[in-house]
């Protein structure tokens, strides 16, 4: 029976460095297919290589292992192999299939529900597709992956609402503003904490002017190439806080850089446009009194990471119903795969059966015309019986088709290359 | 016709039940198998509540007959407004609020009953149209109410840190404050033209009109309120978080107008 393999490493196995260090580009992947299917033992090969994982998907070869794998990913990334060695997770057969499907559901994920992951997982089956290394049993496994988390997002609430601090920033903003392209941002520091918010509003659509607002103007200017922004002094930052639509702080500053007593007044000129504040420094940058002026919405680290933890939880709440379709899925899928396989088996044994039926009545001379009638009608019922009785034992693999066939003195008609591997993965 | 037109009657509030209560799922459990639920039980009552017009029409009792035929009006401009509106934001998060209301005013108009009026009693185009305005006014003002109130509603909870299933669910301040100001603008130009077709239609009748009558009062005073925020916003003088208090106030007036004024009124009582 062909049977899925995955040979890979993860946020819960490798630290981040780690898989920073053996994450593939997507120019890099055609070449670790063409290795891993001419001389990584494997007939047909994926591979998945994102911030969190990099995972092998693949159907081995008779006498191929996890050893001949490895060997000929080593050469595409130095290290690799041996990270996979060293930190990797091997499966195969229905938990690899169950893990594929809970990876494509979001259940594997560090932020539990993302949904970034379906669309990365389908461009790496494309990859494989282009590569001409997916073979009849990725072509059944990963499409029916991609379906299964679509369900599982469509039926569970495990997709929804906010998981990440990033997120609940994007999701504080989209709660004040229609239309975040037309916001105006403005940061305060130029760090990390900002740079990361930055990256995620200006993914979600904020796409407005920005200004980056700095201590050191040379380290804001880089950010503002970067992320298409300009750069400021640190002292005029109640007047760009004043005319901004979004501020996000994060310095490491030991006292407020926003003072509410400067702030305020300047406010005072704009009536209807609300002012989000999201105040990531510890300690904070931002006079928390600026909560208390009409308009202003002022936001902490707290609050971010409330709403986040809200989130998670709620989806988390979501993670049993998910794992129960994955598991029906994985099943069905067995099912399925085993009913499609067994297909030519049964076929062969009817033939053979019938054969011998032919045989065995056209042999006899002796019968008269109406006798040859009557034969044939029980002996066709009897091969209907017997078909019936053994074709489902052949599906689940009760009765093996292969072992089956050879009583008969059939070769099996399924393809060598299907048949399950012999060495240890 | 009459035995269909009072089938639909009571057909009517069970199509709009059936559509908030599949709002109500989607509001707590957002789905896309109950977005698509959502979209085609609104449609069917839609369809419903066409129908029942046109019923009640063909029976020789055209929609501004009667009270019921104003509350079932108010209801259908309700949720039809809010139904088009949700299709161009995307999201059927705060449609429980408005189909909510579209499902009292239905029931109430069923209470009434359309049928009920005699056919001799159909009025002249321009009342007619007065009544039209009337109620696609108050319709506006409700509609500006409730989305005010999820307004202030969502600025609470972003104010006071309740990221709770409101925040979530409800869109941004700025949608609500534009879907609330359109509103009251629809609202202060059908009261405009309610009004001063009222104005028209009492003199006509060649009597003195009755500028001292308490609801004649009570709906310039409305009117006056609608306006001046009106203006307000338009130049700025008025914030969107004082704006949906006004819009909320301003609906809490009309109801008040149409079930308390109108017992002390001798031009024309609603019900």
């Amino acid at each position: 029976m062909m049977e899925l393999v995955i040979l890979g490493l993860s946020h819960h196995t490798a630290p981040l460095a780690l898989r920073e260090s053996v994450a593939l580009s997507p120019s890099e992947v055609p070449t670790a297919l063409d290795r891993l299917t001419s001389m990584g033992g494997l007939a047909e090969a994926c591979v998945l290589s994102t911030c969190n994982r990099t995972e092998v998907y693949g159907r081995l070869l008779p006498g191929a292992d996890a050893a001949t794998m490895l060997g000929a990913l080593e050469p595409v990334r130095a290290g690799l192999g041996d990270s996979l060695r060293r930190h990797g997770y091997r499966l195969r057969g229905d938990s690899a299939l169950g893990h594929l499907f809970r990876v494509v559901a979001g259940l594997d994920s560090l932020v539990v529900g993302e949904h970034q992951i379906a669309g990365q997982m389908s461009r790496a089956y494309g990859l494989a597709c282009s590569a001409g290394t997916a073979g009849p049993l990725l072509h059944k496994a990963f499409p029916r992956a991609l379906q299964v988390g679509r369900r599982v997002r469509s039926e569970t609430q495990l997709s929804r609402g906010i998981a990440s601090v990033a997120g609940a920033a994007v999701g504080l903003a989209g709660r004040v503003f229609r239309d975040l392209s037309t916001c105006r941002i403005v940061t305060i520091g130029a760090g990390a904490t900002v740079a990361t918010a930055l990256r995620v509003l200006r993914s979600s659509g904020a796409s407005g002017p920005l200004t980056i607002v700095n201590r050191t103007l040379a380290k804001a200017q880089a950010l503002g190439a970067e992320l298409d922004g300009s750069a400021a002094p640190l002292a005029d930052v109640a007047r760009h806080v004043a005319a901004a639509d979004i501020v996000v702080a994060a310095t490491d500053a030991q006292a407020h850089l926003v003072r509410a007593a400067e702030v305020a007044p300047l406010l005072r000129g704009r009536r209807d446009r609300p002012l989000l504040i999201l105040d990531l420094g510890v300690p904070r940058d931002v006079d928390p009194l600026l909560r208390d002026v009409r308009g202003v919405y002022l936001h902490d680290l707290d609050d971010l990471t409330a709403i986040a933890e809200r989130g998670r939880q709620s989806r988390l709440d979501e993670v049993p119903k998910a794992e129960a379709i994955v598991a029906t899925a994985v099943t069905e899928f067995r099912r399925r795969t085993a009913d499609l396989q067994a297909k030519p088996a049964i076929r062969a044994l009817l033939d053979e059966l019938l054969k011998f039926r032919r045989e065995a009545i056209e042999g006899d001379r002796d019968l008269s015309p109406s006798e040859r009638v009557a034969a044939e009608r029980v002996t066709g019922r009897m091969v209907d019986k017997l078909l019936r009785r053994l074709a489902p034992r052949m599906k689940d693999g009760t009765v093996a088709p292969r072992d089956l066939l050879s009583v008969f003195g059939v070769e099996s008609p399924s393809n060598p290359d299907e048949q399950s591997p012999e060495g240890d993965l | 016709m009459e035995t269909f037109a009072r089938a639909l009657q009571a057909i009517v509030p069970v199509a709009w039940t059936a559509t908030a209560a599949a709002y109500v799922v989607a509001f707590y459990r957002p789905s896309a198998v109950g977005e698509r639920a959502c979209a085609r039980l609104a449609a069917l009552a839609i369809a419903f509540h066409v129908a029942l017009f046109a019923a009640v029409g063909l029976a020789g009792r055209p929609m501004v007959a009667s009270a019921g035929g104003a509350l079932a009006s108010m209801g259908l401009a309700v949720a039809g407004v809010h139904l088009v509106l949700e299709r161009r934001i995307g999201t059927r998060s705060i449609g429980v609020f408005p189909i909510m209301i579209a499902v009292v005013l239905t029931l109430a108009a069923a209470s009434v009953d359309m049928l009920r009026w005699p056919t001799t009693d159909v009025p002249q185009w321009s009342t007619g149209l007065h009544v039209l305005g009337a109620v696609l006014a108050y319709s506006g003002l409700l509609l500006a109410a409730v989305y005010g109130a999820l307004f202030l509603v969502q600025r609470d909870a972003l104010r006071k840190r309740r990221f709770g299933l409101f925040f979530e669910r409800l869109p941004s301040l700025e949608l609500l404050d534009q879907f609330s100001w359109h509103s009251l603008v629809a609202a202060a130009v059908f009261l405009t033209f309610t009004i001063g077709l009222g104005h028209r239609v009492g003199r006509t009748d060649g009597l003195e009109f009755p500028y001292h009558d308490p609801k004649v009062w009570f709906t310039n005073l409305i009117w006056l309120t609608c306006v001046v925020l009106v203006v307000g916003r338009r130049v700025r003088r008025v914030r969107p978080a004082t704006s949906a208090w006004g819009c909320v106030v301003l609906f809490t007036l009309a109801l008040g107008n149409m079930l308390i004024v109108d017992h002390f009124s001798q031009v024309h009582p609603t019900f």
